[in-house]
């Protein structure tokens, strides 16, 4: 395990993201409203560049009182989809909304010295 | 026990009808457009569903003509099963018929005649409640009028032809009726126009056949469960009829691939299209008979058979299963076969 130094904290602002290499590994630094995860750019499904997707909200739906259906985004800027297959992911947890049994790998994130380091 | 150690239940047989008699539990001017309309025309086939007297019901006087109800008793117990979900053969082609009143007052005057005339509850028959699904509201209604009598099992919703797919909104009423009045919903299909199919072209009855039936279980349970129906109506219990067992697995695992690559168009679903499937009950008949029963085994795993298969003949029709399609695997266990012939069908029905 060592500790790699990303990225300026200014320089990954909330709604932004970083693409590293560290460790040998290709890593996406995501910032959610001022919090910081690191995942690894490797699709569960079929490898693909997962951290280089588009990010989304996640969508939700409610059945109405008569029964008619009502979509709404319970959150927003917390998803990313990978762009080879969609599969979506929850930037926190990096957890796959449509089955939380797959995840991607998650990688510690400290914040010191005014810098982002993510520890691999 | 009409077949030796087991109690059996079919959960999918048939009786044909006679229009004239069908006809009495109708009011005018339906009762005559009836009467006048039934078997005028030429059929519109791909062939004789007995093969030109290959295939024989001497026991039954269907197909020639229509039965009577003392020969239900009768087929039972030739069968060996013990209780039948009875659905009336000329209601299959439901879904074809374009007009709504009409629509109505035929499901009116069939469910009113099953009632009065075939259902026999103390002798283990049992009928559903079928409804016009053209027309939701009125659907509704009729599930009320008749869906606490003893001798009605469950909702049947034949399913051929009808669009919307069975998952819309458009049918809510009829969803929120069977939920409020207890029973479970019966998806039964039939071929696309029960000889012929909605590609055109196809010369022979065995390829009109084999497609229609699945098709119409593959339209439907797609959109069952992508849109939710599980979700919106959770206490409702649901069955799939007629289409063998093979298709459920490649229908699981299809839509959850689609499902995983497009969660957000179907936010309401809380698990995988499978789990959901996994849920469900469905006929066996007619059941494949891979000659590596291993095949059969391992698609029997797949769909867990001994809590979702509820076993059916599909009786007098000519591709019809006797208990001996279950008795006979030899994979299965005492315990399995049980559920299989009974205890499935005894959970899901309201008998």
């Amino acid at each position: 395990m060592a500790k790699h130094r990303i990225a300026r904290v200014e320089e990954i602002p909330a709604g932004e993201r970083k693409l590293v290499e560290a460790g040998g590994k290709s890593i996406g630094v995501f910032n959610v409203r001022g919090e910081y995860h690191a995942l690894e750019n490797v699709c569960c499904h079929r490898g693909g560049p997962v951290c280089e997707g588009n990010v989304f909200g996640r969508l939700e739906s409610e059945v109405l009182p008569d029964n008619r259906i009502r979509e709404y985004y319970a959150t927003e800027g917390d998803v990313i989809a990978c762009p080879w297959h969609g599969w979506e992911y929850e930037i926190p947890s990096g957890e796959c909304l449509a089955d939380r049994t797959y995840k991607l790998r998650k990688f510690p994130v400290v914040i010191e010295e005014g810098a982002v380091w993510v520890v691999v | 026990m009409a077949v030796s150690g087991f109690t059996v239940i079919d959960t999918d047989a048939h009786y044909l009808e006679s229009f004239q008699e069908v006809a009495k539990y109708m009011e005018e001017p339906y009762k005559s457009r009836l009467l006048k309309s039934a078997h005028r025309l030429i059929p519109t086939t791909t062939g004789d569903r007995f093969l030109e007297g290959r295939i024989r019901r001497d026991e039954v006087s269907y197909p020639q003509k229509p039965m009577t109800p003392d020969e239900i008793p009768a087929a039972q117990k030739r069968l060996g099963v013990d209780v039948s979900v009875i659905l009336p053969n000329n209601l299959l082609e439901l879904g074809k018929f374009p007009i709504k009143n009409m629509a109505l007052a035929l499901c009116q005057g069939f469910n009113d005649y099953m009632l009065d005339q075939i259902v026999d509850p103390k002798r283990g028959i049992y009928t559903m409640v079928f409804v016009p699904l053209l027309d939701p509201p009125e659907s509704a209604k009729l599930i009320d009028r008749v869906g606490k009598h003893p001798g009605v099992s469950a909702v049947c919703f034949i399913s051929a032809n009808v669009e919307p797919p069975l998952g819309d909104t458009f049918y809510n009423p009829v969803y929120e009726a069977a939920q409020r009045n207890g029973l479970p919903i019966v998806y039964h299909s039939a071929g696309s126009d029960l000889h012929d199919f909605f590609v055109r072209g196809f010369q022979t009855f065995a390829e009109t056949h084999s497609l229609g039936f699945v098709f119409w279980n593959y339209i439907h349970m797609t959109s069952v469960v992508m849109e939710g129906i599980p979700e919106r109506f959770p206490g409702i219990k649901f069955a799939f009829q007629e289409s063998g067992i093979f298709w459920v697995p490649q229908l699981m695992y299809r839509l959850d691939n689609a499902y995983m690559k497009r969660r957000s168009e179907s936010p309401l679903l809380k698990k995988l299209p499978s789990e959901y499937i996994r849920e469900f009950r469905f006929g066996t008949q007619p059941l494949e008979s891979p000659k590596n029963m291993d095949h059969l085994k391992y698609a029997f795993e797949m769909v867990d058979a001994e809590n979702t298969l509820m076993f059916s003949t599909d009786y007098p029709h000519w591709d019809f299963d006797p208990p001996s399609t279950i008795t006979d695997l030899p994979f299965l266990s005492h315990k399995a076969k049980t559920r299989i012939l009974s205890e499935n069908a005894e959970n899901f029905f309201r008998f």
